[in-house]
């Protein structure tokens, strides 16, 4: 053990030691500091207006800690009603790990692109790789002809469809080698594979001047009734220094957005002069809020937020950068369909100017298939985020419509004869929406369904909609103490009306601290919970993190 | 290997507190530094290089650190204040960096990816990779004790848990690199 730990000290401190870290300078934290707590005192005023608002009587209850909720998970404050589900635990004979893909074909066979399973294959320091289990409880590897790595996964009709990046090359190499974006199909349960490569040339683009990297990083398949449809997700890292013209600043930083460099300026200028009417002295020792700092409204509009104050912006094609380079650096999402399931050919998805598409979710309909993006504009850390629904039959023309209060997508499916996708919003609460036709949607707050206290924040860790509905797992916790345990419920919905909420502890019968690999099949649900994972009491020796739940129709 | 004494133990509120430290240059121009500056410049850049090894993501650690960096100046009083001001800032950013990172659906293990030019030479690959596949409190905690260097009783603290689990997570973080790495090294096996 010792010897381990020696080589674990000497890699981390040698890695470590040989990262390439640029300082941003304690002046620099002082402006964003200083920005915080005019932020927080615009938010501290429009609490109090937000409470005489609400009365006093709705204040004095808000601000009564005798009020304060523990955590309660599980307790239904949406629409009740019985779960169509009867949950058991069952111990594995393996459980997936780190799972990037998972999906249960029509006959009920689970196919999952993972790292090794678990602690129950010793030997193996986990390089990803298929797996199939006929139960869930019990996962062996297949070994695709084709080495790949996996992006999505789908099946029809016995036929296994995968995208992903060429063997010889990784999603991202820092080092500039990138290879094909590949669709493979495997008629023979995953042993052996067929593939066609995706007309995207990624060696050219990574050769493109201004191109420091390239990503490809996320994808999904579907198999429709016109043809195999794919999608990759390419990101390029911008060269900024050989784009930018000679002279320019980047020492405040940079960042790309979806139609060219914004170049950060040393944000004290500006603040610091409407802030007194003259620059913020170099060193200003912290000074207690005052009466005199709360009374500047302007100064605190004006410099308030994280977003740091642009100097310049330049658009690609100011910067030289060809459409197609400029595409791939704002961050681009290439959909391909192929009739035959064999030759593939781009497909333009009507995405509206100026938003780009960070990742995509496919699915087919009985009619042709939806696509469901997560986009966003100008901004480049995603705050202006949207998820935009494109329908279509054919495969070439699209019908597009946003989905209101949705921001990021986790998975795509039909509930009950409606469309519904499900994700989160911007403020991060986990939604379910759906739609009879597509652009008109109805959107429900899981955490508000699941009863999780307004003190409290939840989020999505697996969600997914199969032949028996909608299943995800929720973590919560309250949102003030990141360091408080979290707990696990698993919610599930037949028809997106009636809900069974049930904590995860109550069904593995200790604590469990997150749910992974929600797969919804035709009969059964499968879920993993993670189990907090240390030695509890004298069992020192305890190993088992993870336990399977399973859902069957009751 | 630049020294890591300077995350943790600079104790600024004792330049704080002793007033503004002024030296007078040869020119007779005199620089004013502060607490907060003594602590940034000491311990900025190993908070950034705890994080990326906690997280797997350089820039996002930078990041992270610099919101870290930008709070405790907001709360100098009170976090000059504390025994161990970097490790206050290594939490508020790694709890930050974890946030960002429910907001774009990622875990730690997909994250991960301190790539070959990052890691120069000097890395052990088959470490690296098993580390990849900790999840974040186990690899918080090899990172707090054997890069940080901080003791059992201070990674406790700074994560916010008992030394006990420190010791259990680092016990479980090692057997589960010790199978990872077994066939690497039969010498290990349990």
């Amino acid at each position: 053990m010792i010897e381990l730990e020696d080589r674990l000290r000497r890699h981390v401190r040698a890695v470590g030691s040989s990262l390439p870290v640029s300082g941003g300078g304690a002046e620099q934290a002082r402006i964003r500091g200083r920005q915080h707590r005019r932020r927080r005192r615009i938010g501290t005023a429009a609490t109090l207006a937000a409470l005489v608002a609400v009365g006093a009587l709705g204040a004095a209850q808000l601000l009564d800690p005798a009020s304060t909720v523990d955590v309660a998970v599980g307790t239904p404050a949406g629409p009740a009603g019985g779960s169509s589900l009867s949950w058991q635990r069952v111990d594995p004979v393996s459980v997936l790990s780190y799972t990037d893909t998972l999906i249960s074909t029509e006959t009920g066979t689970l196919f999952a692109v993972s790292t090794t399973p678990g602690e129950l294959a010793p030997g193996d320091i986990g390089g990803q790789a298929l797996y199939r289990s006929d139960d869930g409880l019990d996962w062996v590897e297949v070994s695709p002809s084709a080495e790949m790595s996996v992006l999505d996964l789908t099946s029809l009709d016995g036929r296994l469809y995968a995208v992903g990046t060429a063997a010889a090359t990784a999603p991202i190499d820092p080092d500039g080698g990138v290879g094909d974006a590949v669709v493979a199909w495997s008629a023979d349960g995953g042993t052996t594979w067929e593939q066609a490569v995706l007309p995207l040339d990624l060696r050219e683009l990574r050769a493109a001047t201004g191109v420091a990297g390239m990503a490809v990083w996320s994808g999904s398949v579907a198999t429709t009734p016109f043809g195999v449809l794919v999608s990759v997700s390419v990101q390029g890292h911008a060269d900024a220094e050989s784009l930018v013209p000679p002279g320019t600043d980047l020492s405040n930083g940079w960042g790309t957005t979806a139609v060219g460099i914004d170049v950060y300026a040393e944000a004290s200028e500006k603040c610091g002069a409407m802030e007194g009417g003259a620059l913020a002295p170099p060193i200003v020792a912290p000074a207690p809020t005052s009466s005199a700092d709360a009374a500047t409204p302007a100064t605190a509009v004006a410099c308030a937020g994280d977003a740091p104050e642009v100097a310049a912006s330049f658009t690609w094609a100011e910067l030289g950068v060809s459409a197609e380079v400029a595409e791939v650096l704002g961050g681009s999402t290439r959909v391909f369909l192929a009739p035959d399931g064999v030759r593939f050919s781009p497909v333009d998805l009507p995405v509206d100017g100026g938003r780009s598409v960070a990742a995509l979710e496919l699915f087919a309909t009985e009619d042709g298939a939806v696509a469901v993006a997560s986009t966003y504009g100008l901004s480049s850390d995603g705050s202006d985020g949207r998820a935009d629904v494109f329908r279509s039959t054919d495969g070439r023309t699209w019908s597009t419509a946003p989905i209101p209060g949705l921001a990021w997508v986790v998975d795509v499916g039909t509930l009950a004869g409606r469309l519904a996708v499900t994700g989160h919003d911007l403020d991060d609460s986990p939604v379910l929406a759906l739609s009879v036709d597509g652009s008109t949607w109805t959107v429900q707050r899981l955490d508000e369904i699941a009863g999780v206290p307004s003190s409290h924040e939840a989020w999505i860790t697996s969600g997914d909609i199969g032949p028996l509905g909608f299943a995800a797992g929720l973590d919560v916790r309250p949102a003030t103490d990141d360091q408080a345990p979290v707990g696990a419920v698993l919610l599930h919905t037949g028809d997106g009306v009636t809900w069974s909420v049930t904590p995860a502890a109550e069904l593995v019968g200790e604590p469990v601290s997150s749910i992974t690999n929600v797969v919804v099949g035709s009969d059964a649900v499968h879920a993993t919970a993670l189990m907090p994972g240390e030695a509890q009491g004298t069992d020192a020796q305890k190993t088992v993190e993870r336990t399977i739940l399973v859902g069957t129709p009751s | 290997m630049e020294p890591l004494s300077g995350v943790v133990r600079v104790r600024a509120v004792d330049a704080l507190a002793t007033a503004d430290v002024a030296r007078g240059d040869a020119g007779g121009r005199v620089e004013v530094t502060d607490g907060f500056s003594l602590f940034y410049d000491g311990s900025r850049n190993q908070v950034v290089r705890g994080l990326a090894l906690t997280i797997g993501d350089l820039d996002l650690a930078e990041e992270a650190a610099d919101e870290a960096m930008a709070r405790a100046f907001e709360r100098w009083e009170h976090v000059g204040a504390l025994d161990n001001p970097g490790g206050w800032a290594y939490r508020v950013g790694l709890n930050w960096a974890r946030s960002v990172l429910r907001r774009r659906r990622l875990r730690g293990q997909e994250l991960y990816d301190l790539g070959r030019a990052e890691l120069g030479a000097v890395a052990d690959p088959a470490i690296h990779r098993a580390l990849a596949e900790l999840d974040f409190k186990h690899r918080s905690v090899i990172v707090c004790r054997f890069f940080l260097d901080w003791s059992v009783e201070e990674t406790a603290a700074v994560l916010r848990t008992r030394p006990g689990t420190v010791k259990s997570r680092l016990h479980r973080a090692t057997q589960q690199l010790r199978t990872r790495l077994a066939h690497l090294r039969p010498e290990d096996q349990p």
